[in-house]
Formats: C-alpha cells, structure tokens, sequence
C-alpha cells in the first residue's frame, strides 16, 4: 500500500510542487496545510505516515506544529522543509522531533530519497 | 534541477495568483509600518507578517528558477528580519526603501512570468539597499563597537542568489549537521535535569508534558483564534462558466415556454375548449402544469447556483487602494486617511474585473481635487488629515459603491467659468447646479489649473463615467461646497440576467431594463405640449421630454389621437418618456449580445429570447438619453421654461 502523505506548506506553488513529484512516485498525498495549525488538525484527522512541513508560516510556524504533532505522536514522522540559511532553525527543529529535512529549492530526487529513507 | 518532473508551466499561473496575494498583503502590512514610524518602534506581528510573505515569494520564486524575484525578496525578507531584531530602527527612510522594494518585486514577477527582460532599475535598487543598511550598520558600529550582523546577512545573501547550484546546499546541510551534532554531543553532557525515559531515536528529544499532552487535548494557541481552514476549492476557467451561464439562459427560456404551454392548455380545458373528451387530457396537462412548475424552480436554483459562483468579493479591487491613495496624498504633499468598509460584497467576477479602473480614477480625482492641503484645511477648522471613505452595499438587484470626501467639494463657479472657457457651454445658458456638474463628465474637461501627474491631463470624469455606463451602471455626483464630494456608483450584480419591462411598439416587442425604469403611464393626449418642435410633459412639476421609439426606430405605424404610454426612463437625474404602443409586462430576460454581422445598432443593447421563441430587441437606454439631449432637441425643450 502507498505511504499516505500530509503537506504543509503556505505556499501554493511548493505544495503543488511536492504533491507533483511525490504523486508521480507512487506516494498517496492524502491531504495539505497551509499553516501549522491546519497542520495539527490534519495530522489528527488523516494519519498520514509522513508530513513535509515548511518551517515560515501564518498562524503557527513549522517547528511549533513539529512540538505539537510529536505531543501527539511521538512516533511521527516529520521532514522539514527549509531555505538556507536558517540552520540554527532547522537545529531546532530536529532537536523537537523532526526527523530530517531538504533544502529548498527542491531537487526532485533529493525529497524521494530523504523521504524513502526517513519511511525505511 | 531535474525538469522532467516538473511542468513548470502548470506553476506559473498559480505562482501569479499567490504573487498577487502576497504583493498586495505586504503593501498593506507596509501601510500599516508606516503610520508606526511616527512612534518609531515596530509591531513585531506586522514585522513577522512581511517576512513571512517575502520568504513565501522567495520559495516559490526559487523553486520556478526566477532568480531576480528570489534575489530581491530574499534582501527584503533579510532587511525585514534586521528590523525584527531591532538591528535598524524603523523610520521613513525604511519604509520607502520597502515600499520601492515592493514595487520592484512586483515589476520583476511580472517580467518573470511574461518572459520579458527585467525591468530597468534592478541593480540601482540593489545598491541603494546594500548602502541603506551599510550606513546603518557603520553608525551601530561606532555606537555599539560591535562589528553588524546586518551588513553580514545581505552580504550572505549575494552569495546565496549568485547560485543555486548544489555546493551551497551542501555546505548548508554540512553545516546542520554539523550543529546537530554539536547539539547531541552538549546534551549528552548536559542530560536535560527531568528524567523521562529517553527514546532511542537519536536527536529526538521527548515532547514536552507528555502525560498532559494526551491525543486530542493539544489545544492551539490561545492568540490563533481564528482558525483560516483550507476550504476545498478548484480553479475554474471563467470562459467555462460564461459558457454554462448561457446554457441555463436557454433553459430559463426553455422554462418559460413550457409554463407558456402548461398555462394555455389548462386555460382552454377551462374554457371548454378542448375536446376533453378523451379522459386522458386533464391529467396530462395537470402532469405538465406540476412539471413545468418544478422545472421552474429547479432551473432558478441552478441559475442563482451559477450567478454566485461567479460572485466575488469586491475587496479584491479595494485591497490595491490603500497604496494609491498613500502614494498620491503623498506625492502631493497631502494627509489623507482612506477608510473602507463592505470589502466583503459579492459581485460579479466579470464586473470587479471592470470597476477597479473608474475606481482608482475617483480616488485619484478625490487625493488630487477634494482633499485640500493640511493647512487650509486647518484654517477652514477641518482635521488635518483628510477624510475618503469607499464603501460597497447591495441595495435589491444592485450593489452600490460610494466614493466619499471631506474636502473642498466641486467648485461650480470654476466649472462654470472653465466651461466657458473651453465653449461647452454659452454665456446664455442657465445650467441648474446638477447640469453644472455634469459639465465635469465632458470629454477634456478638467478644473485643474495645472496638469499634474496625478489626475488633470484631461482623461477624467468622462471615460470614468463612460466606464461605469458599458456595465449597465448609474453614475452620480453629489458636492457640498468646501464640504466634500460623493460618487455613487449603482451596478447590477450581474450581466447576463435582467428584469425587463416588455412593451410593444409597431408590433414589434422591445425589452426595456427595469432598473432604469422609473414608471410607465398613460397620458392624455391634450397633456402632451410641444416645444420647439419636441413633445414634453409635466410630471410632477418636472419638464419630461418624449421620445417616440417608433419614430426613433423608423417603424411608422399610426398614431394614437388621444392619448400616449409612456415609459418614464431616468438616468443620472436625466428623465425621459418613452412612447410606446402597449406594456405588456415585466420579465426576467436573459441578454444575447448581437452577432458582429449585425453590427452596433444605436439604441439597442441586446437581443433575447422570448418564453414563446420570439426575438425581442434590448433597448438600450442609456444611448437613447443621451442621444436625445445632445441632439439638442431636449435641451431646447428643457429650459424654453416650460
């Protein structure tokens, strides 16, 4: 059965993205966020076996939805999405559970690859 | 990167449409910093608010590959996250550099997006950036002896937009790792003091409060009451529900004629008519009867289903004002305050496509001629600041949008004169005051005594009003002197479907809009006066001019010796009574604009289809006024003093 998947992202163009290139490999993206407090709510709600998270965004920001899923879930798991130049970041939120991250901008085969491991 | 797996194209459109959104939020967060630099401290949600959306255009733009966007929304974003740290006051000086930021922002998506070459003014923008927060940061390092990061976060920033290749994305992952490690070396030394069984999971730390934290109880925060849910929608090309739109034209029309049928048949069972021998025709024609009644009903739900999918939110247009009216009062040394209110109005996607045009030149027309400096508005015991109000309300089929000022109001005497001047109007002529103000919806017309870049190069009034006529819309002026000015703007809330009222002339059926109906009477013919040479009557005290649509039309036909039946039709405070022959009736028609074989006709705005399947033609009534008072014919007849 395919891995069930939950984007987050405030953008529209990323989550398109992403869904794009996961649908065309076989995963199932079950559902989007755009900010972390959808992000939580969504989580609950589909179980997804795996979230992309983007770290800016409105509402709540991508390391407090992480605390929030992993208070949840703490067998979640989590893949930051981020730009260069927010280490200390991207530090932070693996320290709250995240289990790994890409860099934006994306390479295709780069999010395959950190996912298939972070799901293996 | 890989493009196989991309169509970027399919992106595009809605990286637009986000870059659109965004834009707009960030000119009205800078709006907001503005009216802060006066208390010189920042609101950090405002701050946070900016960055967030500069860094959204930042990902997006990066990920089509326009560099230009992602190079300057990446200094912005870093420009802001420097004022986020109190690491650059906020003053004038910055909120202009980020408004010109923004602008610039907005030129190179647009280039990105069409492909064009980038607009000119890039790299001095870039440069005046570098140098505003160089000075700043040379001044912090003689005060605080400290060397400043800000200089460092745009200097970062050169080398993170010269390339996108993956060296730097490796150094960047290098260097988490790196942290990471250095993290999970510290908390090895430093166990956290609460012990909670570690999980293996390396770098995991446990949640915070596991026990509380139980599934379904995590609450969010107090402050995000406002939970925006991510509504499932689609895109839909409008072209699409234009097309749908007529489709349930036709069967509106279809609807009728079957009522049409249903309602003839049971008429003549009643009558006796019928053979209605065989037992079968009663029932039947009940059947039909309930049918068409059901039909009916099913066929307006889809129609009012379709006209609020294409209903919008005017705000959309509203949203881009704030901006201009900042940058005219600006520009012209004037204080202004614009407040809007009913954003949230629904109209007619095809409509809130048109209206953001008139609009912008009524605000424009408001900074520039109402709005008076602040210190002959002190002197007339005004606020400083200038008062605009734009507001949206339905009112029945129509949405209403004023324009309102508290400024100097329009000064009739100068239009009077500037008339004169530019020989619209005679010495002769006794113009009432709403006859003066319409002066100002003359081509060329303007009271401005010099052109500004800002309104006054002559395309005015007129082509706003004109603007406001070809959506089916009224336009009127209302002026207190020294007072203020009001726009009203009436609109229908929709094109395609009207009320009509049916009148017959010369055996033709004519569809006159029911909107600019005022009433319909029957006048005898001795009521009637004739004025140098055009028929008037007197209704209500108010000097009606006629207007014969047989005549107008060429149709001939006989005259009725005794009386006439008149449709009065009013626009703009214009009054006019058209004869016709018979009423026969108010109908809800849906409008087929003519084929280009037939040409623009003068008069006729339309065609429609009738329950029975006759054709009848739209009147258009707005070039039938206007037609009949520029001829002059009933003007003449107007002020002759009747």
């Amino acid at each position: 059965m395919s891995k069930k998947i939950l984007i987050v992202d405030d953008a529209v163009v990323m989550r398109m993205m992403i869904k794009g290139i996961l649908a065309k490999n076989g995963f199932d993206v079950v559902g989007e966020a755009q900010n972390g407090v959808e992000a939580v709510d969504k989580y609950k709600q589909l179980q997804p076996d795996l979230v992309t998270m983007d770290m800016v965004m409105p509402e709540m920001d991508g390391i407090t939805a992480v605390r929030q899923i992993m208070a949840v879930d703490p067998n979640a798991k989590i893949i930051m999405c981020t730009s260069m130049g927010q280490q200390a970041l991207v530090v932070e939120a693996i320290q709250a559970g995240a289990k790994s991250f890409i860099t934006k901008p994306f390479q295709p085969p780069k999010i395959l690859e950190t996912i298939n491991k972070v799901l293996a | 990167m890989s493009d196989e797996l991309f169509d970027r194209s399919e992106f595009i459109s809605y990286f637009r449409d986000e870059a659109e959104e965004l834009l707009q939020q960030i000119d009205a967060e800078l709006l907001k910093l503005e009216d802060l630099v006066d208390a010189s401290h920042t609101d950090p949600e405002i701050v946070n608010s900016l960055f967030r959306a500069l860094h959204t255009v930042k990902g997006s733009s990066g990920m089509l590959g326009f560099s230009d966007v992602q190079g300057l929304a990446h200094k912005l974003e870093n420009l802001c996250d420097l004022l986020r740290k109190d690491r650059i006051p906020l003053s004038e000086g910055c909120v202009d550099i980020l408004f010109a930021g923004r602008d610039l922002l907005t030129d190179l998506v647009a280039a990105a997006i069409n492909g064009s070459g980038p607009p000119r003014g890039l790299p001095e923008y870039s440069a005046r950036l570098d140098q505003f927060v160089a000075v700043y940061e040379q001044t912090a390092y003689l005060i605080e002896g400290t060397a400043g990061e800000g200089a460092a976060a745009l200097a970062t920033s050169e080398s993170e937009e010269r390339t996108i290749a993956g060296d730097v994305v490796e150094q960047f992952e290098a260097e988490v790792a790196r942290l990471l490690a250095q993290a999970e070396a510290e908390r090895r030394e430093h166990p956290p003091e609460p012990v909670t069984p570690v999980d293996v999971a390396p770098a995991a730390i446990p949640a915070p409060q596991p026990a509380e934290a139980a599934a379904g109880t995590v609450a969010a925060p107090a402050s995000t009451p406002k939970r925006a849910s991510m509504h499932q929608t689609i895109r839909v090309d409008i072209d699409r529900l234009d097309t749908l739109l007529n489709l349930v034209g036709e069967l509106v029309i279809n609807r009728t004629r079957i009522s049409d049928i249903a309602n003839t048949l049971e008429r003549l069972i009643a009558d006796k008519a019928l053979d209605s021998s065989s037992a079968l025709i009663a029932p039947l024609t009940k059947a039909l009867a309930d049918s068409a009644a059901l039909l009916a009903r099913t066929t307006n739900e889809i129609q009012e289903s379709i006209m609020k999918v294409r209903m919008v939110p005017i705000g959309q247009v509203f949203d881009r004002f704030p901006r201009l009216v900042r940058d005219v009062a600006k520009a012209r040394g004037k204080e202004v305050q614009l407040v809007v209110s009913g954003a949230d109005t629904d109209l007619d996607k095809t409509i809130v496509d048109e209206v953001g045009e008139p609009l912008m030149h009524l605000l424009r027309n408001c900074v520039d001629h109402g709005i008076e400096i602040p210190e002959l508005r002190e002197q007339r015991g005004k606020a400083r600041a200038g008062m605009i109000s734009l507001n949206a309300y339905h009112e029945g089929n129509q949405i209403i949008i004023e324009v309102s000022d508290d400024g100097n109001g329009i000064d009739l005497e100068k239009v009077r004169a500037r008339g004169l001047k530019q020989g619209l109007i005679s010495v002769d002529d006794r113009l009432n005051d709403r006859e003066l103000i319409e002066l100002i919806f003359t081509p060329g017309f303007s009271t401005a005594e010099t052109i500004s870049d800002v309104s006054g190069r002559g395309v005015g009034m007129d082509v706003v009003k004109k603007n406001i006529t070809r959506l089916k819309g009224v336009f009127d002026v209302d002026s207190i002197s020294g007072g203020g000015t009001t726009f009203t703007i009436k609109l229908p809330l929709t094109l395609a479907i009207i009320q009509a009222l049916l009148v017959r002339v010369a055996d033709e059926l004519y569809a006159i809009p029911l909107d600019s109906v005022i009433e319909s009477q029957r006048v005898e013919m001795p009521d009637v006066r004739t004025v140098h040479g055009s028929e008037v009557i007197t209704l209500r005290g108010q000097v009606v001019p006629l207007l014969r649509i047989a005549d107008f039309f060429e149709l001939g036909g006989q005259r009725d010796p005794e009386k006439v039946m008149i449709v009065i039709v009013g626009l703009g405070g214009r009054q006019v009574g058209l004869v016709v022959d018979s009423f026969q009736g108010e109908q809800e028609i849906v409008i087929k604009p003519l084929s280009d074989v037939v040409g623009r006709i003068p008069g006729i705005s339309g065609a429609t289809i009738l329950g029975n399947g006759s054709i009848s033609l739209i009147i258009d009534v707005h070039s039938l006024v206007s037609d009949a008072y520029s001829s002059g014919r009933v003007a003449r007849a107007e002020y002759s003093g009747v």
